[in-house]
């Protein structure tokens, strides 16, 4: 029976040696060590972290509902199964110990970015607060940023629906995706008007870029492509296809120059994205309330409520208001931390 | 160069190498003069905080690329204050790399033979170690 070994998560298998041999001081298992399906073991550590916390969990238990849901079980005194209530000791103390941390999903490098922008020095052209921050990350920037979110976003689309909409609500196809290529073309047009003509045996002709290109071949050699990569992004239905559609489009940018400017669709996508994490991370783990609110679940109903009419740089006053009020001194706690 | 002009250039993009061994400083790419700069006194207490805020601080794309000559820590093991109100890395790095690169090269930093023949290791955190190799090449 050949050995197989999978991960539990994703169901991805694990790439294991052809034959089982002997190390200094374990045993290697291989294709032929007869042992089956191997599925490997996940250290969670969810109950320690609930245990530490002083809640016993030894009575509690999960299990699928018909319709595929997972339903919290408990034994009672009697030693029969019930549902859990929401007014249960245990889900009250999970509650009001706060959220558990998933540092990799709640994004808090993006609240730590935010602060970083929002407290930024003036130094020579960089005049200092956060537009100056982020425009002088420049026009690369822009796109690697942006190519890594799409990206994200098909891996979110099909195995985490409510973050993937989270954040879709600032990058998406139509927000940002065609404003960007669109944006590129224009610079890309003015910046190829602007260029000195030159004549090669009498042929005139333009430098775009690294590459020499005759003034009659301009529009199909450059221009032509640009034009059918945005009509595949244009065309993209889901966020795999519009990944691709915008990697290709990158790649198809005859001048990647860092002269252009970034697009004010994307400038106002980044401000908003920013900031919407930001308040949601302060609101879930740092104590803070949102904007006349009293209170977490009413602080992130409203900031929902909020982000969902509302442009990048209005968030990104809400989220300066909301420091404001929650006496959130980011200097004097950067300060303090250089201590 | 003085200090400031040259953190205020690190804090602004610049690439920068320095390497013990040569006494030399690089800034995007070209060898900088930085004896205006050169602090005479060295202590092993400021050594330890220039440390302590680089072993914390906030780690960016640059970080993962190059060697260090001193380890801090990935950026899943900092704290959410590391995060949130730390330095980057790169700029914590100029400061603690510099302040040994002068202390070497102004004399303040000499090799002691009581702290062995191969590294000094700080006692109050062990990951902050100092190479003979740097100091005696």
């Amino acid at each position: 029976m050949e050995t197989k070994v999978f991960c539990p998560k994703c169901g991805a298998e694990v790439k294991i040696s052809k034959h089982e041999h002997v190390v200094s001081n374990a045993v290697v298992i291989g294709k032929d060590s007869n042992l089956g399906n191997v599925f490997l073991q996940l250290e969670d550590d969810r109950k320690a972290r609930l245990e530490a916390r002083g809640i016993d969990t030894s009575k509690y238990f999960s299990i699928s509902s018909p319709k595929g849901e997972d339903v919290l079980m408990k034994w009672n005194d009697n030693g029969m199964p019930e549902k859990v209530a929401d007014d249960d000791p245990v889900i009250v103390a999970i509650k009001k110990a706060g959220n558990v941390p998933n540092r990799r999903l709640f994004r808090r490098h993006v609240t730590g970015q935010m602060f970083a922008a929002l407290s930024s020095e003036a130094y020579g052209y960089h005049k200092g607060g956060f537009t100056e921050w982020m425009k002088w990350h420049g026009f690369h920037y822009t796109w690697k940023m942006t190519l890594e979110e799409f990206r994200v976003q098909a891996v979110l689309y099909q195995k985490d629906a409510e973050n993937f909409f989270m954040r879709n609500r600032w990058f998406s196809k139509e927000n940002t995706a065609i404003a960007m290529c669109e944006d590129y073309l224009d610079q890309l047009r003015n910046y190829v008007d602007r260029r000195e003509v030159h004549k090669c045996k009498r042929v005139p002709y333009k430098k775009i870029g690294s590459r020499n290109v005759f003034l009659s071949d301009i529009e199909s050699k450059v221009f032509l492509p640009l034009k059918k990569a945005l009509y595949q992004v244009r065309q993209a239905s889901t966020p795999q296809e519009l990944y691709y559609a915008m990697r290709n489009f990158y790649h198809v940018m005859p001048l990647k120059s860092s002269r252009f400017k970034q697009c004010y669709e994307w400038q106002d996508s980044f401000k908003g994205s920013g900031a919407y994490f930001t308040m949601r991370n302060l609101i879930m783990f740092h104590g803070a309330n949102y904007v006349g609110c009293n209170g977490y679940d009413e602080s992130l109903r409203k900031l929902d409520e909020y982000a969902k009419d509302c442009y990048g740089y209005e968030m990104l006053g809400a989220l300066k208001e909301m420091i404001r009020q929650n006496g959130i001194n980011i200097e004097a706690k950067r300060a303090e931390w250089r201590k | 160069m003085e200090l400031q002009e040259l953190e205020r250039k690190v804090e602004s993009g610049a690439r920068f190498r320095i390497s013990f061994e040569n006494r030399t400083l690089n800034i995007n790419g070209k060898k900088v003069d930085f004896e205006d700069s050169i602090e005479p006194e060295f202590s092993f207490e400021k050594l330890e905080n220039l440390y302590r805020r680089y072993k914390h601080s906030m780690p960016g794309e640059r970080d993962n690329v190059r060697k260090s000559y001193f380890v801090a820590l990935k950026e899943e093991d900092l704290d959410d204050e590391d995060v949130l109100y730390g330095e980057r890395r790169q700029i914590s790095k100029f400061r603690l790399e510099f302040y040994v690169l002068c202390a070497i090269v102004s004399g303040a930093l000499k090799w002691d033979e009581n702290w062995g023949n191969w590294f000094w290791q700080s006692e109050s955190d062990k990951s902050l170690v100092i190479l003979r190799s740097w100091i005696e090449p």
